[in-house]
């Protein structure tokens, strides 16, 4: 459900950032699809970086 | 003013606003202390660094003043023709407050009004697009931003969504963030204070239950997880908003003219940075008439 909601809430920020770059469904769906993984993969390699120095911190 | 000043004014007012809403998650981040899990934190501050770093971006460089036009377009000496810049169409134009003044002109024409659009995409996620007449955005931003800001809703049982004054279960500063879906804060905000409202209107309610401190409930403590990324999602939800009021309001500033827009150009009345054409092509020269090909005779 975590990932789920991750996946939701990525998808939604991709969305609304790039209709306002973007109009026209193959270009808005195009943006939203690239601006969504690099938000996705971005943030869950910032978040595991996180959770590795908080490992090796403790 | 100029169309193009009030517009890069307007988008002024908007960033101002855009500015003062981000800090509502980060305040109420550090009154509340982080969030429970280091993941959870790192997503929390990658949304609330990536929001405020494009706000930074588009209060402080975003904006490319357009050279004024002249009032009317100056007469190109004959003789250096080549020489004189060619004029650039608005759709050459790299500003985007160009493009934002076409938007607000080409919509008056049709009867459409960016304010009215703006104040429909506040109150009710995507119906300021459905209103111009981009009823597929419209529709995708309702699903996704109401179903976003629904889905907090339904994990935090609509408690992220507090002004009560004690600190435990008032959410003041998130408030500043969730208010940009609009009507649905009102709904979720009018459920949270039921009593409250109910007595304000003489209408008899049962009063909740005091309780000392929610702390002490086991099972409050159990929820304290989902309560947070009710407010996280609530919080993205309003926020996400005001792009989609941003686009209503402006018209995809980042974005390239729309085909449909063109179409409806022919009723635009021209706008002031539009220039002239220097001069006027000459007419295509008629073909040569062709000669009827004599008649071939028989060879006898």
């Amino acid at each position: 459900v975590s990932l789920l909601s991750f996946a939701a809430v990525c998808a939604a920020t991709a969305y609304c950032c790039t209709v306002v770059k973007e109009d026209g469904i193959d270009r808005v769906t195009s943006g939203t699809l690239r601006l969504f993984l690099v938000l996705s993969f971005g943030i869950a390699a910032f978040g595991g970086i996180i959770e590795v120095f908080t490992l090796l911190a403790g | 003013l100029t169309r193009e000043n009030q517009s890069s004014r307007r988008e002024r007012i908007l960033d101002a606003v855009f500015f003062f809403m981000i800090l509502g998650p980060a305040l109420e981040r550090f009154r509340n202390g982080p969030p429970s899990g280091s993941f959870t934190t790192a997503i929390h501050w990658a949304f609330v660094a990536i929001g405020g770093l494009g706000l930074f971006r588009g209060v402080f460089f975003g904006k490319e003043e357009t050279p004024a036009a002249p009032a009317a377009p100056e007469p190109v000496a004959a003789a250096a023709p080549a020489e004189s810049p060619p004029a650039k169409t608005l759709d050459e134009t790299p500003s985007d407050i160009s493009r934002a003044a076409r938007w607000d002109a080409d919509l008056r024409a049709r009867g459409r009004y960016t304010e009215l659009a703006a104040l429909l995409a506040f109150l009710v996620p995507g119906l300021g697009h459905i209103y111009l007449g981009r009823r597929a955005k419209g529709a995708i931003a309702f699903v996704v931003l109401t179903g976003l800001f629904g889905w907090g809703i339904g994990i935090s049982r609509g408690e992220c969504v507090s002004l009560a004054v004690d600190e435990e279960s008032g959410h003041r500063y998130a408030f500043i963030a969730q208010v940009g879906a609009g009507l649905p804060v009102a709904f979720a905000l009018l459920n949270t204070h039921a009593y409250e409202v109910k007595h304000a209107l003489g209408i008899p309610a049962e009063r909740p239950p005091e309780v000392s401190s929610r702390f002490s409930d086991e099972t409050y403590i159990e929820r304290l997880p989902k309560l947070d990324e009710g407010l996280l999602y609530t919080m993205i939800a309003g926020l996400l908003n005001l792009l989609l009021i941003y686009d209503a309001f402006l018209g995809a500033p980042g974005g390239a003219l729309r085909p449909r827009d063109e179409a409806a150009r022919g009723t635009t009345p021209p706008l002031p940075v539009v220039a002239a054409p220097a001069t006027a092509a000459p007419p295509p020269e008629p073909p040569p008439p062709v000669s009827p090909a004599p008649p071939v005779e028989a060879n006898p």
